[in-house]
């Protein structure tokens, strides 16, 4: 499967629970009127200045940057769905916004969104403290060529107060089938939000967790270090990681042939079926995921679960088509797509 | 994970809120309209609820609301467009509408002062400015030991770094 997002390609630590990590840092430049006080001809000034501190990094980064009105819709989508940028970013009206990203796909810049810059990195599996450390050296070389709206008192200035102070974010993304058919996610995640960690949808507020996805992240951002926040958001995921083993384990043992039949079947309907709605899709790949992380099915077949999840989403799945698509062509095509990834129960394993 | 609101049982519950009542609890799950509308219950406050006008903003010594007052005067914005949107202008306006905004900050992050990275550029008086703090309080407590070869030292190093921030 064609693709060039380390995040999504590959597996990482922890990796039959947790998807992904991702840390942000929001920043501003100084004297500058943030995003939403910002008119057309500030705003482009203020993405000139930050993608001539591009222009300047050095050439390890491989960054790229891109201006969104050079891009057509479809390709801004995709950059969503990526995780790359934020659907606010990409938003119409486009008028200076930008994303810089590596080669990788593992660094991501957001100029223009709700702050000047948002640096992003994005990992494989659990890797907060990695994630932080790349986000911090980018942070501090983009520094020697920006300044950045900066107080002792408050920190780094953000638009929202919600954000000020260190401007960072720390998140991973992790699938929790067998904590939401225990129905256990629910007491957890109440647990979790008494402790200051959000948890959200896979694709923001109001996904509720389709595919049993969810991502979880730090809503403080001030009076506490970066490194605090981090080892704090990593040791709560690595609670999440044991919870959701150990549901699966008790899955295993309270129920074995319920829960074998129910991965058999989104197997057997994934290996068939000829049109997949995104939200059946999703669903189905979840079952067949925990299937494989029991070892009660073969693993997929040239592409990562969160390879195949992105396949629900419109824009991958057009780009992996190769053409755009109406909504049943989709359904049809991404049916065709995730069977080629389903490995034959017989010849497998 | 979708709960109906359990006041008007129609919009999905978008706040839990925990009720002590004569020492038992209760957990009740409403929509955003129906917690506006039930004044004992405050929902969990996110910042942009509250400077959204979930709540009245008033400064800490109570007086004054913070739309009436005047505009930040680096970028113009105002106390009302602060509450509209639930950000700030530009960098400035956290000096310009601190006295409201600084214990929203408080509530939301149970902090008020920022204790992570300084930047290396615009960051530089900060950081002297925590070396001294922290250098005038090894003095002091010096001084109290009647360790004087200690506090010479550190008068050496205090002065030191007063002289570059001159320079």
């Amino acid at each position: 499967m064609a693709a060039e997002t380390a995040w999504m390609q590959a597996t990482g630590p922890e990796g039959d629970v947790v998807m992904a990590s991702r840390v942000r840092l929001a920043r501003n430049l100084q004297g500058m009127p943030f995003p939403v006080h910002l008119d057309a001809e500030r705003g482009r000034a203020m993405t000139d200045r930050v993608l001539d501190a591009v222009a300047k990094l050095s050439a390890d980064w491989e960054l790229k940057p891109v201006r969104l009105e050079t891009l057509s819709p479809l390709d801004r989508q995709i950059l969503v769905e990526k995780h790359l940028a934020s659907p606010l970013l990409v938003a119409d009206p486009i008028r200076y916004e930008a994303v810089v990203t590596d080669g990788r796909e593992t660094v991501s810049v957001m100029v223009g969104e709700e702050d000047h810059l948002r640096i992003q990195v994005l990992l494989p599996g659990l890797g907060l403290s990695e994630a932080w450390t790349v986000a911090d050296r980018l942070d501090d070389a983009f520094e020697e060529h920006l300044d950045f709206a900066f107080d002792a008192v408050h920190g780094y200035l953000t638009a929202y107060p919600t954000n000020v102070g260190t401007g960072l974010r720390a998140s991973v993304m992790v699938h929790l089938p067998a904590l939401v058919l225990t129905r256990e996610a629910g007491g957890l995640f109440h647990t979790l939000a008494q402790t200051g960690v959000v948890v959200r949808g896979l694709y923001g507020e109001g996904s509720e967790g389709r595919g049993s996805i969810f991502q979880i992240s730090n809503q403080v951002s001030l009076g506490r270090s970066e490194d605090e926040m981090v080892h704090a958001l990593t040791v709560v995921a690595e609670q999440v990681v044991g919870r959701e083993r150990h549901a699966r384990q008790q899955l295993e043992k309270a129920a074995p042939i319920a829960l074998a039949d129910r991965v058999g079947r989104a197997f057997g309907v994934l290996g068939h079926a000829r049109v997949l709605t995104s939200e059946e899709a999703l669903q189905l790949l979840s079952d067949v995921q925990l299937g494989v992380s029991l070892g009660l099915l073969p693993p997929f077949s040239g592409a990562t679960f969160s390879e195949l999840v992105s396949l629900t989403r419109p824009g991958l799945l057009q780009r992996q088509a190769g053409r755009e698509l109406d909504a049943a062509e989709r359904d049809r095509i991404r049916a065709d797509l995730i069977q080629e990834h389903l490995a034959s129960r017989s010849g497998a394993a | 994970m979708s709960v109906v609101c359990e006041r008007c049982g129609q919009r999905p519950a978008a706040l839990q809120v925990t009720e002590v009542k004569d020492g038992e609890r209760r957990e009740h799950h409403l929509c955003e309209p129906c917690a506006r509308q039930e004044g004992t219950l405050l929902p969990v406050l996110s910042l942009a609820h509250i400077l959204g006008g979930l709540v009245p903003l008033e400064s800490s010594d109570g007086k004054d609301a913070l739309p009436g007052g005047p505009a930040c005067p680096e970028c113009g914005w105002t106390g009302a467009q602060i509450q509209h949107t639930g950000q700030m202008g530009c960098p400035h306006c956290y000096e310009v509408f601190g006295r409201w905004v600084d214990p929203v900050v408080r509530r939301i992050h149970g902090s008020n002062e920022h204790r992570g990275k300084i930047p290396s550029r615009s960051g530089q008086a900060v950081r002297r400015q925590r070396t001294l703090t922290v250098l005038r309080s090894q003095l002091a407590e010096a001084v109290a030991r009647e360790e004087f070869e200690r506090a010479a030292e550190l008068r050496d190093q205090i002065r030191a770094q007063q002289h570059t921030e001159e320079a």
